[in-house]
């Protein structure tokens, strides 16, 4: 009985060890991407890539960004734009979508088609130039793998600097 | 005129007196208003919880018929939080809340595709027992 207990609660432990280990891995994956982008000085190639809700059971898990929008000598920023890019097989009820928000401006996106090739359709703020939030979420407990991709742009469409801080990995 | 709306909307749900979610107190205001078309469609509003705020708790109701993949959400943002919550099936979302302390919150009412949807949507500002400390909201954006 006792024996029973203990391996009821090491593997309890060892779950929940398993969870923080995923969402490390998943915050790693995002800081690597976005570090690797930088350290490569892409300028057109601002994506990421992680998994949210890796336990699966929080509907309400949020991932949050922010992104500063500066003029790198490509020009004044006018706007940024978002698409979002759900890996996982469908699941009916459970969608990912990205949102920007900027003063008193937001809009959103979402990819209605999980697991293809595609892309969400764009999400973008005029929001000109300055700090914007980003964020992932989704409709329903569930892990999921996405791809985001975020660039901020001159008014004539020329990618500006871009920058990003990550703020919660859920 | 859709702004106008959604303000009377506000201003006038907020008087209401109950509204069928069994974990929402009466304190909390409520309003309602429609999202358009648009796939991309926001609402947005923000929230200046007063000194005493622990933390700040929404909840939404899609009061449209089921369509398949077309489902709303709120989301609660303040400073480097965010969280969100669904209706499904014609039912009020979980309550979900920012523990952001006193401040601007902001609220907002999203969805995921092309088609407009009726809400209602349920907010308080309150302290960490659950006490209301407020609900003047300020529509920004309606979409």
């Amino acid at each position: 009985m006792a024996i029973d207990r203990y391996n009821v609660i090491m593997f309890s432990y060892t779950q929940k060890y398993e969870a923080i280990l995923m969402k490390i891995a998943s915050l790693k994956k995002i800081i690597m991407a976005v570090s690797i982008m930088v350290a490569a000085g892409d300028a057109s190639a601002h994506s990421a890539g992680a998994t949210i809700d890796a336990a699966g059971n929080n509907a309400s898990a949020t991932d949050l960004a922010a992104v500063i929008c500066y003029d790198d000598g490509n020009g004044a920023p006018h706007h940024l734009y978002t698409q979002i890019q759900d890996t996982s097989s469908p699941v009916s009820g459970l969608l990912v979508s990205t949102q920007i928000y900027k003063d008193s401006q937001m809009t959103n996106t979402t990819d209605t088609v999980s697991g293809d090739a595609n892309y969400s359709d764009l999400a973008t703020l005029n929001g000109g130039g300055g700090e914007y939030i980003i964020s992932v979420s989704k409709t329903a407990a569930g892990a999921r793998n996405f791809n985001i991709t975020y660039h901020c742009q001159t008014a004539a469409d020329v990618h500006t600097g871009t920058d990003i801080t990550v703020f919660q990995v859920q | 005129m859709k702004t106008t709306s959604l303000k009377k909307a506000f201003i006038v749900a907020a008087m209401l007196t109950g509204f069928g979610h069994t974990g929402l107190s009466m304190a909390y205001g409520i309003g309602g208003a429609v999202l358009g078309n648009n796939a991309s469609a926001t609402d947005l509003a923000s929230i200046n919880c007063p000194s005493g705020t622990h933390h700040f708790s929404a909840a939404v109701l899609d009061t449209s018929p089921p369509v398949a993949g077309l489902l709303v959400s709120v989301h609660i943002y303040k400073d480097t939080q965010m969280t969100t919550a669904t209706s499904t099936s014609g039912n009020w979302s979980d309550i979900v809340s920012v523990n952001g302390g006193a401040g601007t919150y902001y609220l907002s009412i999203r969805k995921t595709n092309v088609g407009a949807r009726n809400f209602t949507v349920g907010w308080d500002c309150r302290t960490s027992d659950n006490i209301s400390t407020g609900i003047d909201l300020k529509v920004l954006q309606v979409q």
